[in-house]
């Protein structure tokens, strides 16, 4: 045990917690707070390896912290299960939510991530396609690549249809399933909406189910109510990929996220505005600055770069004498 | 931008860690306690070579790569040159992102992850959800505040609840 103050656990507590951070570049003072005594660098290594063990350890749990019943039940491997005297003691080991297949390995879950502007093409197994926007992550399984668990963003996938093993994409509470597809999957918020460009999929609710095929398009709410839109243009389907961001009567804040996937553009969307809803398409090519100006015409708003932050506020009009 | 893999200068990283190199290698030399960090520094370039997105700001990225290396190195699973070619890992290793212990079936792990997953709920249940959101999802800890509604430094007061538990669990482990 190290005869350390409590104080300096403390400190090197914080930086391990800081330099996780997505946001964190203080590097330098790291640096400098590691070179005042060889005991900081033990700390803070302790600090890290603990934080990682307790990450590793508390991330086989398949979601977070949705209960159990409030699931769609999804076997993926429709085997024996483990004798039930286990199977209890392990879920309440690890929390809600876990599903357990005796006799098939326990997944190996791994995320891809991409910053806002990125983009990733990813191939699973070969009969699963899909291409993440920027600020998106999706979870898969080393142990099954006929899952995927998009946490946050937006991708679209490209799913050679396997009867025995359908796809399944889990997006927060809501689950969609193929039946040989291309279909767009995005998050905003709570919400998520899934449009349909070829063939198509089920969408799973706790609620229900809605199947949904080429040229429909399905939004679900935060409370998991499903809307069922019939006039989505298939061509329109995972446009993004090609750099051509389409909205279609959505607010100027979900559009300014739009944006900002697939562009990595910061904007920041006075209040008064936000819920405002517009329609349109732009193309994020070349000059990037230059087509989010333009934007001031398209939609009728006043578009400002203070900084790096792109502001959008109501355009004050003159009203003739 | 058009289509997926992307026209952007991947050079930015290299250029980047060739002016900074040495400022990675002192970070190296106190983060580990040695002298000597010649592979450690090149390991480094060589992940900072297999990186295929655009990277924002290189140089914190580059020491984010050289903090992460020094973890695996740590954990006895420093991963091989011949898995850059798997086209999960290389943003398994430089996004944060955990993977599931497949030894977990063993007892004493089983164990273990019963007393990991009680201790990080012991220190609360919004900073155990927090733990999770930071550093199993990677959202940072503004957006974490967003999402809940709360200022930054609660976010970072619950975060310092679980590290803090985590890191007392861990020297109970230790001393097994």
């Amino acid at each position: 045990m190290i005869g350390s103050s409590a104080g300096t656990q403390d400190e090197a507590i914080h930086w391990a917690i800081r330099a996780q951070d997505a946001a964190f570049d203080d590097w330098e003072a790291l640096a400098d707070w590691l070179a005042v005594d060889p005991e900081h660098a033990l700390l803070y290594d302790r600090a890290t390896i603990a934080a990682d063990e307790g990450a590793r350890a508390v991330a086989v749990v398949a979601t977070r912290t949705t209960p159990f019943a409030a699931l769609p039940t999804v076997r993926r491997r429709p085997r024996l299960w483990l004798p039930l005297a286990m199977a209890a003691s392990v879920v309440a080991a690890v929390g809600a939510g876990l599903t357990l297949y005796g006799g098939t390995p326990a997944p190996a879950f791994y995320a891809v991530s991409t910053p806002a502007g990125g983009r990733q093409e990813l191939a699973l197994a070969g009969a699963v396609r899909m291409v993440l926007n920027g600020e998106t992550r999706i979870t898969l399984d080393r142990n099954d690549p006929r899952f995927a668990r998009l946490e946050r963003g937006q991708a679209t996938f490209s799913v050679v249809h396997d009867p025995d093993h359908p796809f399944a994409l889990h997006v927060g509470n809501t689950l969609v399933t193929d039946v040989g597809t291309v279909f767009d999957v995005e998050r905003y918020g709570e919400a998520v909406r899934i449009a349909v460009g070829e063939g198509a999929v089920r969408v799973t609710t706790a609620a229900g189910g809605v199947a949904a095929s080429a040229g429909t398009a399905v939004e679900v709410d935060a409370n998991g109510t499903a809307v069922v839109q019939r006039d989505q243009d298939v061509h329109e389907v995972g446009a993004w990929r090609g750099g051509q961001v389409d909205f279609a009567d959505i607010s100027l804040a979900r559009l300014a996220l739009r944006l900002h996937r697939a562009s990595g553009a910061r904007i920041t969307v006075a209040p008064d505005i936000a819920s405002r809803r517009v329609t349109g398409s732009v193309v994020l090519d070349g000059d990037r600055d230059a087509t989010l100006r333009e934007l001031s015409a398209v939609l009728g708003i006043k578009v400002a770069l203070e900084g790096d932050v792109w502001m959008w506020s109501a355009r004050t009009v003159a009203t003739p004498s | 931008m058009k289509n997926a893999n992307i026209d952007v200068p991947d050079s930015d990283l290299i250029a980047t860690f060739m002016t900074h190199r040495m400022q990675i290698a002192r970070f190296l030399r106190l983060r580990c306690g040695v002298e000597n960090v010649d592979d450690l520094l090149h390991e480094v370039w060589l992940r900072a070579h297999s990186v295929d997105i655009f990277i924002e700001r290189p140089l914190p990225y580059l020491y984010r790569i050289a903090d992460r290396l020094v973890l695996d190195t740590r954990r006895g699973t420093a991963r091989g040159r011949s898995r850059d070619r798997d086209w999960g890992d290389v943003h398994d290793r430089l996004s944060e992102t955990v993977e599931a212990p497949v030894a977990e079936r063993t007892l004493i792990a089983r164990e273990r992850l019963k007393a990991t997953d009680a201790a990080l709920n012991a220190a609360g249940a919004r900073a155990a959800r927090i733990f999770r959101r930071y550093r199993i999802d990677g959202v940072d800890q503004r957006g974490i505040a967003q999402e809940l509604g709360i200022s930054v430094s609660t976010v970072e007061k619950d975060l310092r609840k679980a590290y803090h538990a985590l890191l007392t669990l861990r020297e109970r482990f230790d001393e097994e």
